[in-house]
């Protein structure tokens, strides 16, 4: 199945585009599409992800992992923000 | 509303405030409530110096404003509180300065410190709501103990980029900022890419959100994240949960 991964703010700088398509087999998790993200992005991912918000649609999930997922799911990765 | 122990308006109250009294579910009680009403606005920066004006063009009672050291060249893009003959002088006098030119029936009391454990629960208790507009997460994990400890709501206001995020906190009813984010984040750096636009938008949408919460007009962003893509011009509406293991609000 395919997910739109979006990410936001840091986590769109780490990895360099807004938006990315992944491949997944059925019935996978958001534990396991996290776990391929740091394959795919590295250490930097691993770090940016223990801190980011998870959102499955418009949905927060816990990262782990329970939450499975469904083809055309779109995942936000949020990373912390502040102001200034 | 039982108004009787809610401030009277002036005739120049009236005249200022005419526009948004017009507000068919704000009107005169509301403009009343808001007269009785005080902030705290942490640092006036980029998004605490938008939020501050606004709240203080919509003729807040009284406002703190809490915000350390002297403004800098690097600062104006976005701190347009400020003004270019103010470079070196302290930020939070300058904001008061600007802010009584603006309306000055408000009473603003000017912190030159930012908000930290040692001044935070005082802070926090001589105010009815706390706009987070802090830059870094050691304030803002500060001031989301002392509101949480406190019961008193806290519109959290965030900018990177091109984008922005804006969540109200309900101590008991919503997530809190440590909820959300447990620990300092050790990617996020004091300073950061940003456009001015991107501040001035996020800190006017919280005044907005302090006002909805303070009057009890429309729906605040309660358990709820405002997620904003300047870049693409999208603006979405999350849904955010409580941590029940949460350090600072857990059951």
């Amino acid at each position: 199945m395919k997910i739109l991964v979006e990410y936001h703010a840091q986590a769109r700088a780490a990895v360099g585009s807004g938006r990315e398509s992944i491949e997944l087999g059925d019935g996978a998790t958001v534990r396991q599409l996290l776990d391929r993200l740091t394959a795919l992005h590295g250490d930097a991912m691993r770090a940016m992800l223990s801190t980011s918000l998870i959102f499955v649609g418009d949905e927060q999930v816990k990262k782990d992992g329970r939450v499975d997922l469904s083809d055309g799911d779109v995942v936000s990765v949020i990373s912390p923000i502040s102001g200034g | 509303m039982n108004d009787a122990h809610l401030p009277q308006l002036t005739d120049e109250d009236r005249a200022m405030y005419e526009w948004q009294m017009w507000v068919a579910d704000f009107g005169e009680d509301g403009q009343r409530v808001l007269k009785r009403s005080s902030v705290l606005v942490s640092r006036c920066g980029g998004v605490g110096g938008a939020a501050a004006t606004y709240l203080a063009a919509a003729g807040i009672g009284r406002l703190v404003l809490a915000h350390a050291g002297n403004l800098k060249a690097s600062d104006l893009h976005r701190q347009v509180l400020m003004s270019h003959s103010a470079i070196g002088m302290p930020r939070a006098d300058c904001a008061q300065r600007r802010l009584r030119e603006l309306n000055p029936h408000v009473e603003i009391e000017a912190v030159a410190a930012n908000v930290s454990d040692e001044n935070a629960a005082r802070l926090v208790g001589g105010v009815d709501l706390v706009v987070d507009a802090a830059p870094l997460f050691a304030e803002r994990f500060a001031m989301n103990r002392a509101a949480v400890a406190q019961r008193k709501p806290m519109v959290e206001a965030a900018m990177y980029e091109l984008e922005a995020q804006l969540t109200t906190i309900i101590p008991g009813k919503t997530p809190c900022l440590a909820c959300l984010h447990p620990a300092d984040p050790p990617a996020w750096k004091r300073q950061f890419p940003v456009f001015g636009a991107v501040s001035g938008m996020i800190g006017s949408l919280a005044a907005m959100e302090a006002i909805k919460v303070l009057c009890g007009l429309g729906e605040p962003l309660a358990g709820r994240m405002l997620m904003c893509n300047l870049r693409e011009m999208s603006f979405r509406t999350m849904r955010i949960q409580r941590n029940p293991a949460c350090a600072v609000c857990g059951r």
